[in-house]
């Protein structure tokens, strides 16, 4: 490693954005069983930043994200969104959580339940918000994402582009501070990725913090304010996408950015 | 210049070429050829089958209308209803009368809700009740006085009524009609036993039959229901508990446990008390035998619900219980249906081994039927049985329908 490149990791602790700190992640270890998928991982992303987390399959960048709301728990470290701390305790877990909206590649939308319904569960039975208003709620974030015309169909019913506008509706009606995506459009047909980006877009120019695991180049260089590049657990590189898809100084980095673009 | 689309790319539109035949009311010929006659070894088939099926249909017809001798179910009637030592006073015998009415204006006004809310037709509403009501225009039919047929025409009127009553309510003030229902099935239950708790011993027939599975389904659905979440529990004590309740019970014959809940089970009450009443103790042991059974099944349906589901209530940040009571369970229980119902019908079938600790369940009924003077030795048995045979088929094909038209509506929109 070159000297640059560690003071370019070191940098990852500094957040972007406006400079106020949203999440902090400090040397953060993850083992499923005797594979480590985590190692030392230390990033800060700033309030309203865009964090866009690429590498080859199998690198941890799943994982990362997923320590952040405690869908994975992380075995060393600390991590800290908007300033609580992540522990056993399922106070600061439903705290944190609260904070936290997330994208996953399936939808994973509630298949029994209308499309508003999907969207309303959270916000009755988290926020306690009463029917109508939690309907109206719903519908706001269904118009954000353009999909109010199918409020009332079942998920089943929609295409997968559709189905994925309406988990950022989901997530979005709980109005976190925090947005994760995991590869949100890996599990799309071609011609339904561009929907969903449009959407992420549109959320990141309205000032949402967001990490974004994904694939697509094109969003990573318009988007993103930092590039995270992962390789076997480690974070082997940030930068913005300029430094990122013009200079990439890692031999790592070089060659998966060859593989894909 | 606009051109006519004839194609997607190389692709002419073809139009469908028309069936060589319909339906069997547009195409007899047609139909029969392609369907019944499509080849010589299918025209084998149809006309072995066929002369068979026809042989049976009529040594059916027969037995139902020339040789049987429905005389014998004619005069044990009352006995299949109530049992063989039910009291026959009129307030006793009133008491199934109260009950039969009240569960009819509950079904009727379930119908009627279900019809506004779906916006089903009469047709589609009234054909869930065809079975019931055919074996119980039966059923009317072979009483020997007036007056049942009388009460059978009001519990009629009744369902009517109801139904009717059912389809004015507006859709908005149904949401808590369940509350409703149970009561009216809840106040049915009480109106046959009274004040005392369970049912008397000296119940027998189809209302024995009925009560013990009415309860056994009720109370053992939401056991099993707890016993598959303790199963599947991360904390060990419950996990193991159920898990070694559940094979204990599977691993031990029904009617084994029927003996011992008639036998064993007062040395488990404090000295002093009581033991329930046979058909309670019965009720019990087939609850808990269910229960070990539903839990198994209810546990295939929890695995089921894919563990992203999970991920997406926890990222929501919703509770454990609100995960499990909107999320998951509907999914499971959906998707295990058939299998819950399957259970549900063979514990209804299950009464009939009441007989062996001494109850007299409809068999048990025909059986002494047979021992009276005016039948005995006549060979009465099969027409009794065959009777008993409709009744409980009436039953468990209703509760299987039932369950067909709770898929259809729980299956809405599912992948």
């Amino acid at each position: 490693m070159t000297s640059e490149t560690t003071d370019l990791i070191a940098g990852a602790a500094v957040a972007g954005g406006t400079g106020e700190p949203k999440i902090v992640m400090e040397h953060v270890d993850k083992w499923f069983g005797s594979f480590q998928a985590l190692k030392d991982i230390s990033i800060t992303v700033g309030n309203q930043e865009v964090v866009v987390v690429i590498g080859p399959s199998g690198s941890g960048k799943s994982t990362l994200i997923r320590c952040i709301n405690r869908l994975e728990t992380h075995d060393k470290g600390r991590i800290l969104v908007g300033g609580t701390e992540l522990t056993r305790d399922p106070r600061s877990v439903s705290a944190i959580r609260k904070q936290v909206g997330m994208v996953f590649q399936q939808f994973n939308l509630f298949p029994h339940l209308t499309v508003l319904d999907n969207i309303t569960l959270g916000l009755r039975n988290v926020r306690r918000i009463a029917k109508k208003p939690a309907e109206e709620m719903a519908m706001k974030q269904l118009v954000r994402v353009q999909i109010e015309s199918q409020a009332k169909k079942y998920p089943g019913q929609l295409s997968g582009g559709q189905q994925q506008r309406v988990a950022i509706a989901r997530a979005l009606a709980m109005e976190p501070d925090v947005m994760l995506f995991d590869e949100p459009t890996s599990a799309l047909d071609p011609e339904m990725v561009k929907e969903v980006l449009e959407a992420m877009r549109e959320l990141a120019g309205s000032g949402m913090t967001m990490i974004v695991v994904t694939h697509e180049m094109g969003f990573a260089r318009e988007v993103a304010d930092r590039v995270v590049f992962m390789a076997d657990g480690q974070i082997v590189e940030v930068g913005t996408p300029d430094y990122f898809f013009t200079g990439a100084r890692e031999a790592r980095t070089r060659k998966f950015l060859s593989q894909i673009l | 210049m606009t051109e006519m689309i004839t194609g997607i790319g190389d692709m002419p539109i073809v139009e469908a070429p028309p069936k060589p035949y319909g339906r069997f009311r547009d195409n007899p010929r047609g139909w029969l050829k392609a369907n019944l006659f499509g080849s010589k070894i299918n025209g084998i088939f149809t006309i072995v089958l066929g002369a068979g099926l026809l042989y049976a249909m009529a040594r059916l017809l027969k037995y139902v209308f020339i040789s049987g001798r429905w005389e014998v179910v004619r005069s044990g009637l009352t006995s299949m209803m109530i049992g063989l030592n039910y009291p026959r006073d009129t307030a006793s015998l009133t008491k199934p009368w109260i009950a039969v009415g009240l569960l009819a204006a509950v079904g009727g006004l379930a119908t009627g809700v279900a019809l506004r809310r779906r916006g089903s037709t009469w047709y589609e509403a009234a054909r869930p009740w065809l079975p019931v009501v055919m074996v119980g225009a039966l059923l009317a039919s072979l009483t020997e006085t007036a007056t049942p047929k009388l009460l059978a025409a009001v519990v009629v009127v009744i369902l009517a009524i109801a139904t009717v009553i059912g389809t004015r309510i507006p859709p908005e003030r149904t949401r808590r009609i369940w509350i409703v229902y149970w009561l009216g099935v809840v106040v049915a239950a009480f109106a046959l036993t009274g004040r005392e708790l369970g049912a008397p011993d000296n119940w027998g027939g189809l209302l024995l039959a009925l009560y013990v599975a009415s309860f056994g389904i009720v109370i053992s659905f939401p056991l099993g229901l707890l016993l598959a979440l303790g199963r599947r529990s991360k904390l060990p004590v419950v996990h193991w508990l159920s898990v070694l309740y559940i094979e204990l019970i599977r691993g031990v014959p029904l009617i084994t446990l029927l003996f011992a809940g008639d036998l064993a089970l007062r040395f488990f009450l404090p000295v002093g008390t009581e033991p329930p009443g046979r058909i309670m103790r019965s009720i019990i042991m087939i609850v808990l035998f269910s229960a070990a059974y539903l839990a198994e099944i209810v546990r295939g349906g929890l695995q089921a619900v894919p563990k992203g589901q999970l991920e997406a209530c926890q990222s929501l940040a919703l509770g454990q219980f609100t995960t499990l009571r909107r999320v998951v369970l509907p999914q499971a229980l959906r998707s295990v249906l058939p299998g819950l119902v399957g259970q549900f019908i063979s514990l209804f079938k299950d009464t009939t081994l009441l007989g062996i600790i001494g109850l007299r369940e409809l068999i048990g009924v025909a059986e002494t039927i047979t021992s009276y003077d005016e039948f005995r030795n006549q060979g009465y048995l099969p027409e009794l049985l065959t009777f008993v045979g409709l009744l409980f088929w009436v039953c468990c094909y209703s509760m299987s329908k039932a369950s067909r038209r709770l898929e259809t509506r729980m299956g809405v929109g599912v992948r």
